[in-house]
């Protein structure tokens, strides 16, 4: 989550444009640069990560996903506190016909019956327990310490005030928020539950998450600081393809190097040390000497094509 | 050693044939490729180490990375409670505990263990910590961000060879702007500039493990790089 705010990355984008006036660019074109440069990174590095309950009821086997526009990819699902694998109607008809009738019981996998969908063969048995539901309460939540879920949480004038709320199955448990691993200031909702959701019984997804469209000049980018130079020479490429006045074949050349022979690999490379696993950063580690830079970086520039997808 | 923003910005401009006074190039636009630069050496060559605490909580498993930090390199547990101070807990991922245990996720508290990033910004330990652990401190060694240089005095603080390395990246940077075959010879310079810096200051960490024989004879692959070039 970065501290920039959109105003001052397509600022520093015009300047380098040489464009003060928006006169070839407008203050929307570098918006939309901006956001198709965020998106991209997402596609490519699989970063953002963010992860919703769903409240599941007892014999419905079929669950609508709430955040359909934010869901990049699903990571994975757990249910009842256990991961659930993935499996597609075509495996399961092949390993039991008639499995379309059977009863409630504990659901063995997850498939999806829409693009927007998530099922459980076989239908569950048990509906998660929601621990509190708030529908009609005088005085709210006012306002919350952190996008951390377990920090703490200050009320300002109750009616009846919470304690605490946990699962009876596991006393550890405690409020759930949704975790807001972005935050798009202009859409901020301090002080508001909806409902408090444990995970047991319940189906928790974690899913890769597309990076908040931005919009406002306030609005914060999606990534740390230090990844908006790669946002931004991406834009600027974008920016020099531009058909008409501003069209500039050589810069645009020269900038979309800068973003997929410098920047990604760095930003690649990065990501994989902070992810901390041997396994992933190996792949980038280098005693030797670099080649000169268009030989050397261009071999990598292969892991980054759409056919070859990503490396981990 | 030291050099001031505004020395490193002369030499810059230096390289690029710019007058100091004016030119194509802005004064800001200058520092923000410095910047861009100082960034990326440090990334890769990774001399710089600094250290900041988590505090626990019982039963938190979810906590804030230092907002300073670009690699992480240690967690080490400096409770007591543990029977031993400064014990490093391991680096893991969620398919590899899925592949160890698969109802992890169901185990109460204990000492953690393990820890890894999820998403961007937040460090996750395993198991969650008991009451025993909460208020103690987990200690994070990592590679920071540099500062941002804003002003003419600020200093970057580092080896000559990594110095001379942002500048020649720096350079490059600004030449992105204008004409990509001079970058590109420029790229050609910072490369040779970074492998020395990294042959003298790069730093080991768990990531470069070797496989180590039993010492049957000398084997010169067992040194450190700077001590391979000495024979």
């Amino acid at each position: 989550m970065g501290t920039e705010t959109l105003k001052t990355v397509r600022d520093r984008i015009r300047g380098r444009l040489r464009d003060p006036n928006s006169v070839i660019w407008t203050d929307a074109q570098l918006n939309r640069y901006l956001n198709m440069a965020q998106i991209d990174l997402q596609q490519r590095l699989m970063w953002g990560e963010d992860y919703d309950t769903t409240v599941v009821t007892s014999s419905t086997a079929s669950y609508t996903r709430v955040n359909t526009d934010r869901i990049q990819n699903m990571k994975y699902q757990v249910y009842d506190g256990t991961r659930i694998n993935t499996i597609s109607q075509y495996e399961i008809d092949r390993v039991k016909s008639d499995w379309r009738t059977d009863t409630a019981t504990i659901p063995a996998r997850l498939y999806r019956s829409d693009w927007n969908q998530d099922a459980f063969w076989p239908p569950p048995a048990y509906s998660g327990n929601p621990a509190v539901t708030f529908s009609q309460e005088s005085g709210c939540l006012c306002r919350v310490v952190s996008d951390d879920p377990t920090d703490a949480i200050t009320f300002s004038q109750e009616t009846g005030i919470v304690i605490q709320a946990y699962s009876s199955a596991n006393p550890v448990d405690d409020w759930y928020f949704k975790r807001q691993t972005y935050a798009n200031v202009s859409s901020d909702s301090t002080g508001e539950v909806d409902m408090v959701v444990p995970p047991y019984k319940n189906l928790t997804n974690v899913y890769f998450r597309w990076p908040d469209t931005l919009v406002n000049d306030t609005d914060l980018l999606s990534f740390p600081d230090w990844v908006h130079w790669g946002i931004e020479e991406h834009a600027m490429m974008l920016a020099y393809e531009k058909e008409g006045d501003g069209n500039n074949p050589k810069l645009a050349q020269a900038h979309g190097a800068a973003y997929f022979e410098i920047w990604l690999p760095f930003i690649a490379k990065m990501k994989a040390q902070r992810d901390a696993t041997p396994d992933a950063a190996t792949i980038w580690e280098s005693q030797t000497p670099i080649k000169p830079w268009t030989n050397q970086l261009s071999k990598l520039t292969k892991w980054w094509r759409p056919w070859g997808g990503r490396i981990w | 050693m030291s050099d001031t923003l505004a020395t490193i910005r002369t030499n810059v401009q230096i390289n690029l044939f710019e007058d100091v006074s004016s030119g194509f190039w802005t004064t800001a636009q200058l520092n923000d490729f410095i910047n861009r630069a100082t960034l990326m050496v440090a990334g890769e060559v990774q001399w710089e180490l600094d250290q900041n605490t988590v505090s626990l909580k019982t039963s938190k498993t979810f906590y804030l990375w230092p907002s300073d930090m670009l690699v992480p390199l240690r967690v080490r547990d400096t409770t007591t409670a543990n029977g031993a101070v400064n014990v490093k807990i391991f680096p893991t991922r969620i398919e590899k505990m899925e592949k160890e245990m698969r109802s992890w996720r169901l185990v109460g508290n204990g000492p953690p263990s393990r820890f890894s990033t999820r998403g961007i910004d937040y460090l996750w330990i395993w198991p969650p910590p008991p009451p025993a652990f909460a208020n103690n401190n987990m200690t994070v060694d990592y590679v920071p961000v540099p500062a941002s240089l804003v002003n003419d005095t600020d200093t970057f603080d580092g080896p000559k060879t990594v110095i001379e390395a942002v500048v020649e990246l720096a350079t490059a940077f600004a030449l992105l702007d204008k004409d990509i075959n001079a970058a590109a010879k420029r790229m050609d310079n910072y490369a040779q500039k970074l492998s020395e810096a990294r042959a003298d200051y790069g730093r080991d960490n768990e990531f470069h493990t070797t496989k180590l024989r039993p010492a049957t004879r000398y084997d010169k692959a067992h040194h450190t790089p700077w001590m391979r070039r000495t024979f």
